[in-house]
């Protein structure tokens, strides 16, 4: 079981909470914040192993935007991106796969799964 | 020896020697006599009838002489033509002019010579009557007297020659002119002082139909001069006659003459004054000249045919000319123009000309009313048949329908010729005249002419009329299109542009009129957000379609089509550019985009609660308080998406409904403000809302359960949108809009307010003023109130400044009974 350092940014304080509930179980220390905006600054202050990352983010800048900003060579042993969105359509993956995510998960998802995905990420990026 | 001197008269002298015609021919009894007869009288050897020409003597007759010339140098006949008297020569010998001459040395060795000049019938001495002699002799003043008279014998032969010819000549001359006068294909008519005819050769019995003897001896103005004329002439005669002179003498002038039968026709005249017998009198040569003004008048006729209808605009300009130049040309009283109504299958009357006269313009009355069908009457017949009729008096003529008025009007003869136009007769233009009138088969064929004529320019007139219609409507159609045409010519130049497109580019029509390709191009992609990606028609494959993005004159997505040109055979014409603006479909587009993603973004995120927290719930122990949360998390956003369900099924059904389950009524509006007020429970409950209503009944026309709704949804956004403590203001308010009366609902927060670009948004589906999240709903709220209102066909005014709050009004058309009944509690 591999526990990482996990940002979750989105607007939603039920989003939130959900993740919360599901990832602390397995061990990983969760911070949080709530624009696309602030995610940046609290990579870069955090450093952690992962982002989950709202795609439908208020504040100028929208999570694919965010993504791009952190996979763009800006933050040194860039973290994985998982973006988490309610559109589910082939153009949004594809605008994810160029923003550099890792994955994309559609809302509404299944907890057990989320954790799933993320243990799978992490014990990737370790070896 | 001297030579003879030459006479001053030598030229003419020779001239009548010539004309006596006797040199080198063969000798004559007549002659011949007179020289024996002199050598027999004056007893001598020699006697000679000498001509002396220019370069020698010539003997017509001798005697005694065999030679026939000899050199006029040493002539003694020579010298005698000098002088009038007889040159005598008693003895050559003793005469220094002679003495050594080879004649007098040599044969025929003269020592005697006397020689008599005769004179020709001009009195010029063209020779001699000599005598020669071997001896010297003397010659007394009686034997010159006999010399002299045989001289005049030989004179008298010569000028009885000479009347013989001139009876000849004289002979000839009258046979000549006899046969001329026969001959001449010209009028040739002499007359006396007293103006009666003394010739008249057969070309004038043709033209004038008299027979010569019947005209000799009448008074030429009474023959063939026609009567309204013959005063005139008659006064020029006496002028003459008294004076000399004439205005007409010597030229050629045209006049009118009259036939036998009565017939006028112009004829070309010249006038001679001649003198017979010692009398003055005039030869006239005259020629018929109908054939020609026939053609000078038809000529002239086509080309002022030609010229009116070259002029005219509209063929109902040139028709009434046409008639009146026809009539006035070809002497015709009236000119009608019937055109074929193809509808109701007659022939009816268009256009008729006539002089002013009252019988003229009853007959052009009559004939207005009137309509021929195919076939029927004269003009029935020349629709049908295509073929001209010439009626040569209609009063005797039963086809002709109009005969009665015709008959009334003094009409005859009548000339009917159709007028074809592709192949088909689509009228019948009809000319009448006051007398009666044969056939006139040249006539008749120059009328066809012009028919046809006519035709041909009604059915150009047509063609061009139907383009400038077509062309009138396509440009009609053009300028109201909202999308944009232009077209380049053969040579790649602007030749259209319409309105929609001039203003799409925002440019002006005369600085496109005519551009290149190239230029127009280079035009557009100054306009392109990115001028660099623009690719112009030209080289654009045909049927191509692009999208451009403009920046100028404003920001504006258009579709570009370019079709190419050709004729039916192919062949290059231009090419013709078609401009869609799509600004508004890409808007909606990106609306439509927006809308499902935002839905979806809506119903997704409670529904990934919901999903999410139940699922813990099922797979995780968690304690009573944590649990209880989750499940009252779970029930919170359940609601949420049971009231974002509700609203856009609201939404869908407003919209598909158009209003139809409305059931909007006259009621006033009180009563709805305070149910919407009593019924809004504010969320943090308490808060201040003030509410002003008006003292008397406003009357709406509105469906109260929908207004309700709308109201609500305002109110809840107030609310929403402004801090706990602050009020929120329901005013009723009254206006009148473009005629119309109008009751509001005003709701005033004093929240957070809205920026202009927030404002405009604010009818959009799931946009929120608030991007944050803290503020419940899901953006549909307003949209609803929208959709509610303009089904009212009311209105929602929203008035916002950021930080200072909003007004929104809701305004609903006031019913007709309002303002009747009286003050309402508040």
């Amino acid at each position: 079981m591999t526990a990482g350092r996990i940002l979750v940014v989105d607007d939603n304080a039920e989003m939130r909470k959900l993740v919360r509930l599901t990832l602390e179980p397995d061990g990983h220390t969760l911070y949080e914040v709530e624009t696309g905006d602030e995610c940046l600054p609290a990579v870069l202050r955090l450093r952690p192993d992962l982002v989950i990352l709202d795609v439908m983010t208020p504040g100028a800048k929208n999570g694919f935007e965010a993504c791009a900003e952190i996979k763009g060579g800006k933050v040194p042993a860039a973290p994985l991106v998982l973006l988490l969105s309610a559109r589910g359509q082939q153009t949004d993956f594809a605008m994810g796969r160029d923003a550099g995510a890792d994955a994309y998960v559609t809302k509404p998802f299944s907890p057990r799964e989320l954790a799933a995905t993320i243990r799978q990420l992490l014990s990737k990026r370790q070896s | 020896m001297r030579e003879p001197a030459i006479p001053g008269d030598e030229n003419k002298r020779l001239a009548a020697l010539r004309s006596l015609a006797l040199l080198d021919t063969p000798p004559e009894e007549r002659f011949q006599r007179i020289v024996h007869l002199a050598a027999a009288l004056f007893r001598v050897p020699i006697a000679l009838v000498s001509l002396v020409d220019a370069e020698r003597q010539w003997f017509k007759a001798s005697c005694g002489l065999a030679a026939k010339q000899t050199p006029r140098a040493i002539s003694f006949c020579a010298h005698a033509i000098l002088g009038d008297d007889p040159l005598v020569v008693e003895d050559a010998l003793l005469d220094p002019r002679f003495a050594d001459n080879p004649l007098v040395t040599g044969t025929p060795h003269i020592r005697f010579y006397a020689g008599q000049p005769i004179s020709s019938p001009g009195r010029h001495h063209v020779g001699t009557l000599c005598i020669i002699d071997h001896a010297p002799r003397t010659f007394d003043a009686e034997a010159r007297g006999h010399l002299r008279d045989l001289a005049r014998l030989v004179e008298n032969e010569l000028h009885q020659k000479s009347l013989n010819e001139a009876i000849e000549a004289l002979r000839e001359s009258e046979s000549h002119a006899a046969t001329v006068l026969q001959t001449a294909l010209d009028c040739i008519i002499s007359i006396d002082q007293r103006g009666h005819v003394i010739e008249f050769n057969p070309a004038a019995e043709r033209t004038f139909g008299y027979h010569r003897d019947d005209a000799i001896g009448r008074e030429l103005a009474s023959l063939i001069i026609p009567p309204a004329l013959r005063e005139a002439h008659r006064r020029g005669m006496a002028h003459f006659m008294k004076t000399g002179e004439g205005p007409v003498l010597g030229k050629r002038i045209e006049v009118r003459a009259i036939h036998a039968g009565g017939r006028e026709f112009p004829v070309e005249l010249a006038i001679t004054p001649t003198y017979r017998a010692g009398e003055p009198g005039f030869t006239a040569y005259l020629r018929d000249i109908t054939e020609r003004k026939a053609a000078e008048r038809d000529l002239s006729l086509q080309h002022d045919i030609a010229t009116t209808l070259a002029e005219a605009v509209e063929p109902a300009e040139a028709l009434p000319r046409i008639l009146h130049t026809v009539c006035e040309s070809l002497d015709w009283s009236l000119g009608a123009v019937w055109w074929v109504n193809t509808q109701a299958q007659h022939l009816a009357c268009a256009d008729v000309w006539h002089p002013l006269e009252a019988r003229l313009a009853d007959f052009a009355a009559a004939s207005r009313k009137m309509r021929f069908d195919r076939g029927a009457g004269i003009l029935g017949r020349v629709w049908a048949s295509a073929t001209p009729a010439w009626i040569p008096d209609v009063c005797q003529e039963q086809a002709f329908l109009r005969a009665s008025a015709a008959i009334t009007s003094g009409l005859h003869a009548a000339l009917c010729v159709p007028i074809r136009s592709g192949g088909g007769v689509i009228g019948v233009m009809e000319f009448l005249s006051t007398r009666v009138r044969e056939p006139d088969a040249k006539m008749l064929r120059l009328l066809e002419a012009l028919g046809s004529q006519i035709g041909q320019f009604l059915e150009r007139k047509g063609s061009e009329q139907r383009l400038m219609q077509l062309t009138t409507e396509l440009d009609a159609i053009f300028n109201l299109s909202p999308d944009g045409f232009l077209s380049f010519d053969g040579d790649g130049r602007v030749s259209y542009i319409n309105r929609s497109l001039l203003a799409m580019l925002g440019l002006e029509r005369t600085t496109v009129r005519g551009i290149t390709e190239h230029d127009f191009d280079a035009t557009v992609a100054e306009r392109c957000a990115s001028p660099g990606d623009y690719h112009g028609t030209a080289g654009a494959p045909d049927g191509s379609s692009t999208i451009l993005s403009i920046v100028r004159p404003r920001p504006a997505t258009l579709t570009r089509t370019v079709k190419t040109l050709t004729t039916p055979k192919g062949e290059a014409l231009g090419k013709a550019v078609y401009f869609r603006d799509i600004t508004r479909e890409s808007e909606v587009d990106r609306m439509k985009t927006e809308f499902l993603s935002a839905a979806a973004h809506e119903l997704r995120t409670p529904m990934a609660s919901i999903h999410g927290f139940a699922e813990l719930l099922l797979n995780r122990e968690y304690d009573a308080a944590t649990r209880r949360d989750l499940i009252d998390t779970i029930f919170r956003q359940s609601s949420q998406l049971v009231h974002l369900v509700n609203e856009l099924l609201d939404l869908a059904r407003i919209e598909s409904r158009q209003g139809k389950d409305f059931n909007i009524e006259t009621t006033s509006i009180a009563p709805m403000i305070r149910e919407a007020v009593k019924a809004f429970a504010p969320p943090d409950g308490g808060r201040e809302i003030s509410v002003k209503l008006p003292r008397r009944a406003v009357m709406v026309a509105a469906d109260s359960k929908k207004f309700h709704q709308a109201l609500l949804n305002v109110l809840s956004n107030a609310a929403k949108y402004s801090a706990g403590g602050s009020a929120i203001e329901v005013a009723c308010r009254t206006r009148c809009q473009n005629g119309r009366d109008e009751a509001g609902v005003a709701v005033r927060d004093h929240g957070i307010g809205m920026t202009p670009d927030q404002l405009r948004r604010i009818f959009e589906r799931f946009y929120r003023a608030d991007e944050s999240g803290s503020v419940p709903g899901a953006g549909l709220g307003m949209s609803l109130v929208k959709e509610i209102m303009d089904i009212h066909r009311g209105e929602v005014e929203v008035r916002s400044t950021p930080g200072d709050g909003t007004e929104v009004t809701l305004w609903l058309p006031c019913a007709e009974a309002a303002r009747i009944r009286n003050t309402e509690a508040i």
